[in-house]
C-alpha cells in the first residue's frame, strides 16, 4: 500500500464517505481516486490534491487538516533515496504555528520558532548575534517588508 | 527562485565548482542543470537527484554523498509542498549528532532580554511571518550560530 492510499483511506473513514461521493463533490474521475486508493496509481497534482482535500470537508471545516494530510502521504511518497532517512517529515497541529508577540498573533513556522528561540537564547551573550538582528531589523523597517 | 535553486547554487559554491564541471561530472545536459538553477525547472527526477548528489560528493569535503542526497531531497519536498495544507506541514534534514544535541542543551534556558531586545526579535517573527526572505536570513543566522557553537563543543 501507498502511503497516499492509506491516507486516502484514512480520510474516507473519518468522514465516512466513499469514493463515489467524493468523485461527486471534486469533480475528479472516479477511477481515477479508486488507482490512488488502491496505490494503482500516485501521480497527483496539486490541484487535485486541494480539490480532493476539499470534497472530504465541503463545509471547508477541517479543510487545511485533510489537505495537509494527503500532501503528507503524497511527499512521503516522493521521499525516498539514500539521503531519504536523514529526512524529517512531519505534520505539526495548527495551534502550535501561532506565537504571541508584542505586536499580536503570528502564524509561524515551527522551524522559525525554533530559529527564533536560538537566537533569543544567543542574542543576549553575542554582540555579533546582537548586531544581525538589528541590522535585519532596520532592513525591515526601512524596506517596510510586511507591507 | 525555489529551494533547490537555492540548494544547488549553495552546494557549487561550497563544492567551488562550476555549473559545467557539475553537468559534466553528473552526466546531466548543461541546460537542464540552467533551468534548475534559475527556478524555471522545479521538478527533479530520483535518477537525477541522485546523480547531482554523486556529483557534488565528488567535490564537497567533509560531506557525504548521503548528507547532499538528504539536503537536495529535502529541497525538492519544499518544492513540492504547495497549497493550503502545506503551512503546516514540516520538512527538515535530522540534526542528530552529538554535537548538535550538546549546544541545543546548553541553550535550553530561556533568558529574559531588554525590551528593546525583544521588541527586535517580535519584530522579526512579525515579518518572518509573512516574508519568506526573511525567514531564510533566521535560519542562516541560528544555522551559523549552530555550527559555531558545535565546532567548538568538544567532541
Amino acid at each position: 500500500m501507498s502511503c497516499l492510499s492509506i491516507v486516502i483511506g484514512g480520510l474516507i473513514a473519518k468522514y465516512k464517505t466513499n469514493i463515489f461521493d467524493l468523485a461527486d463533490a471534486s469533480g475528479l474521475d472516479d477511477r481515477k481516486i479508486h488507482a490512488w486508493r488502491s496505490s494503482r496509481d500516485s501521480i497527483i497534482t496539486p490541484k487535485e490534491l486541494v480539490r480532493l482535500a476539499r470534497a472530504f470537508c465541503p463545509k471547508g471545516q477541517g479543510f487545511i487538516e485533510a489537505h495537509a494530510a494527503l500532501l503528507h502521504g503524497y511527499l512521503s511518497e516522493r521521499c525516498t533515496g539514500p539521503g531519504a532517512k536523514l529526512i524529517c517529515l512531519e505534520t505539526v497541529p495548527y495551534p502550535d504555528w501561532i506565537i504571541t508577540t508584542s505586536f499580536g498573533r503570528v502564524h509561524i513556522t515551527p522551524r522559525t520558532r525554533r530559529d527564533l528561540q536560538f537566537i533569543h537564547n544567543l542574542i543576549w551573550r553575542n554582540q555579533k548575534v546582537c548586531s544581525m538582528v538589528r541590522a535585519l531589523v532596520k532592513t525591515c523597517e526601512k524596506q517596510g517588508i510586511k507591507q | 527562485m525555489s529551494h533547490i535553486s537555492n540548494t544547488i547554487n549553495e552546494l557549487l559554491t561550497s563544492g567551488k565548482i562550476t555549473a559545467t564541471e557539475l553537468a559534466r561530472d553528473s552526466g546531466l545536459p548543461t541546460s537542464l542543470i540552467s533551468r534548475i538553477r534559475s527556478g524555471v525547472q522545479i521538478w527533479v527526477s530520483p535518477t537525477n537527484l541522485n546523480a547531482l548528489a554523486e556529483a557534488f560528493a565528488k567535490h564537497i569535503l567533509g560531506e557525504q554523498f548521503q548528507d547532499i542526497h538528504a539536503r537536495l531531497l529535502c529541497a525538492r519536498l519544499r518544492d513540492e509542498s504547495v497549497g493550503p495544507g502545506a503551512k503546516i506541514i514540516l520538512i527538515e534534514i535530522r540534526s542528530d549528532t552529538a554535537k548538535t544535541k550538546a549546544c541545543d542543551v546548553n541553550l535550553r534556558h530561556t533568558p529574559v532580554l531588554p525590551p528593546r531586545m525583544q521588541q527586535n526579535l517580535d519584530m522579526i517573527a512579525d515579518h518572518g511571518a509573512q516574508n519568506r526572505h526573511v525567514r531564510d536570513f533566521v535560519e542562516i543566522t541560528a544555522n551559523l550560530c549552530r555550527t559555531a557553537i558545535a565546532s567548538q563543543a568538544p567532541a
